[in-house]
């Protein structure tokens, strides 16, 4: 038996274990800038969401085949910054319940990743209202100051929205676009980079580790992706 | 109003409540979708009033939600008695991120040009005269344009300050006419209605008659409402010209084919539908399920039936006037 210690092949194995952790994490913690991406052309593309990014692209982010993976646009008052598109995957496990009639009821929990806020902004502007909890106090005084939503609506909302600004949690995070912020507890990753901003929001359940790493991986795919 | 919001805001924190005692916040989830939050307009006890259950929704406490989940084509109803908004959005695959809506943007029926259409009344024998109230319902079986209010309200379906609307699930409402002001009044009218695509509508209402010393009087009335021709946005919108003419009971255009259930009284002033008695076999009577079979909701499907609830076709009228036009995409 050669017991030998050889320090290439430890190089060589550490190398290769690393590139597999990295592999099955899902990403690095960097989401580099690349000289092809265009802020104005993502802008303009943010009412389209849906062509933004290929499914193909979603399922070898997410290791399961396209297939399984459906979208699912939410753009309910027809406000381009507003919509969203998510990229959704049944999960293991299921969610049990009793409904007010006795029966009981299973249905299958579900994951989701996906794209959201893109918008026109300075650096300055995505500072004051990603990198603070100015953003959430910004959307708090537009509830109280428009009229026509209902007093009971705007309480209701404005309690929870005061509850997140309690529990917030932001994290600069440096190597992602020109400037990224980590969003806890809510799990969403803030982005700008040539004068526009996005936010990749996450759902491989509840470890906020492998959570970021695939919001960081998203990101990259969303600098990488070339728009027509 | 500001000030007044500030206010109440503060008021709200100060007492460390997540929202109105009285108020239910109600989840409108999809798997994969997530959820959306919408604030109920109705107590818990109303609702309980309006269904019929005894302590149910009355039971929800101000941190509970409740939950209309979809599940395959349908909907189930449940308690989240554990969760908080945000949780319960992620446990149904959304971003955790939640905003209570205005309206459910679950359900939204289509503008266009809509057919209404009366079933086969079904009555329990009865000595009270209800058949003035089933001439009025009979109104309902014109045609005309329709131009939803966005979001859909079910007030819409039958608008009258007695009717208590509360919605039962994302897509189902149930509104209910009481004249006696409580569950023993002499005569109460409950109309129960399904979104059942954005091109159809379905429903029934059931008139029950309290007489002393007998027993109660009821007859169920389906409906239906059909788009046979949806708006067409991108060539234009057909309903500029009749913007006025928007409700329902749908109004007339004055189009005899439209008319597709003419009716023809029996005899002088008598303007009622041809009541068949639950006590002839050969009647064609839809069987009306009852409440007790475990739907609480609609009463209104026909045993051994899975879907269509109004198989109305009026002898020597042509049933489909226009062709629904192709959904998009």
């Amino acid at each position: 038996m050669n017991t030998n210690f050889n320090p290439r092949r430890w190089q060589i194995t550490a190398l290769i274990c690393g590139c597999m952790v990295a592999a099955c994490s899902g990403g690095s913690d960097k989401a580099g800038v690349p000289d092809s991406f265009n802020g104005v052309t993502l802008i303009a593309a943010a009412d389209q969401l849906e062509q933004l990014v290929a499914v193909g692209d979603v399922a070898e982010l997410v290791g399961i085949p396209a297939e399984r993976i459906a979208q699912h646009v939410e753009d309910y008052d027809n406000n381009a910054v507003r919509k969203k598109i998510a990229f959704h995957w049944e999960a293991p496990g299921t969610i049990s319940f009793t409904t007010l009639t006795g029966e009981a009821v299973s249905v299958p929990k579900h994951h989701s990743v996906g794209l959201a806020n893109v918008e026109a902004v300075d650096m300055e502007t995505f500072n004051q209202r990603y990198g603070t909890s100015a953003g959430i106090r910004a959307n708090i005084d537009a509830l109280v100051d428009d009229e026509s939503v209902d007093a009971d609506v705007a309480i209701a909302q404005v309690t929870y929205l005061a509850g997140t600004v309690k529990g917030l949690s932001l994290e600069p995070l440096e190597g992602v676009g020109e400037g990224a912020v980590w969003e806890m507890p809510t799990q969403v990753l803030h982005v700008y980079a040539d004068g526009v901003a996005f936010t990749v929001t996450t759902n491989f359940g509840d470890d906020p580790g492998i959570n970021k790493r695939k919001a960081i991986a998203f990101a990259q795919l969303i600098f990488n992706k070339p728009i027509k | 109003m500001k000030t007044v919001l500030i206010m109440l805001v503060i008021g709200f924190l100060t007492m460390a409540a997540s929202r109105g005692k009285d108020q239910i916040l109600q989840a409108t989830c999809v798997s994969g979708e997530g959820c959306t939050f919408r604030l109920l307009d109705v107590t818990g006890e109303e609702m309980d009033v309006v269904l019929g259950t005894d302590k149910v929704y009355s039971s929800i406490g101000s941190d509970d939600l409740l939950v209309h989940a979809k599940v395959g084509d349908g909907w189930k109803t449940y308690i989240e008695r554990d969760l908080t908004r945000g949780e319960l959005d992620r446990l149904y695959g959304g971003d955790g991120y939640t905003m209570i809506y205005l309206f459910d943007p679950q359900v939204q029926p289509k503008d266009g040009a809509w057919k209404g259409r009366t079933g086969t009344p079904v009555a329990s024998p009865c000595v009270a005269d209800i058949g003035s109230y089933l001439g009025r319902i009979q109104g309902l079986h014109k045609a005309g344009t329709i131009r939803f209010p966005k979001p859909f309200k079910p007030e819409f379906l039958l608008n009258n300050a007695y009717m208590r609307w509360v919605t039962v699930a994302p897509n189902r409402f149930r509104g209910v006419m009481d004249f006696g002001g409580g569950l023993a009044s002499p005569m109460k009218l409950v109309y129960d209605a399904i979104i059942v695509n954005e091109e159809r509508i379905e429903g029934a209402f059931e008139i029950t008659v309290s007489v002393p010393e007998q027993a109660p009087c009821q007859v169920t009335v389906p409906v239906s409402f059909d788009c046979v021709v949806a708006a067409d946005d991108e060539a234009g919108d057909p309903l500029r010209e009749s913007e006025e003419d928007d409700l329902l009971p749908v109004r007339s255009k004055g189009d005899p084919v439209d008319e597709l259930l003419p009716v023809k009284p029996k005899g002088e002033g008598d303007d009622l539908l041809p009541v068949k008695s639950k006590g002839n076999p050969g009647d064609e009577l839809l069987p009306v399920t009852p409440k007790s079979q475990g739907d609480d909701l609609l009463p209104v499907r026909a045993k051994g039936q899975d879907d269509d609830l109004l198989p109305i076709k009026p002898k020597g009228t042509s049933d489909d006037l226009r062709p629904v036009k192709p959904k998009k995409n």
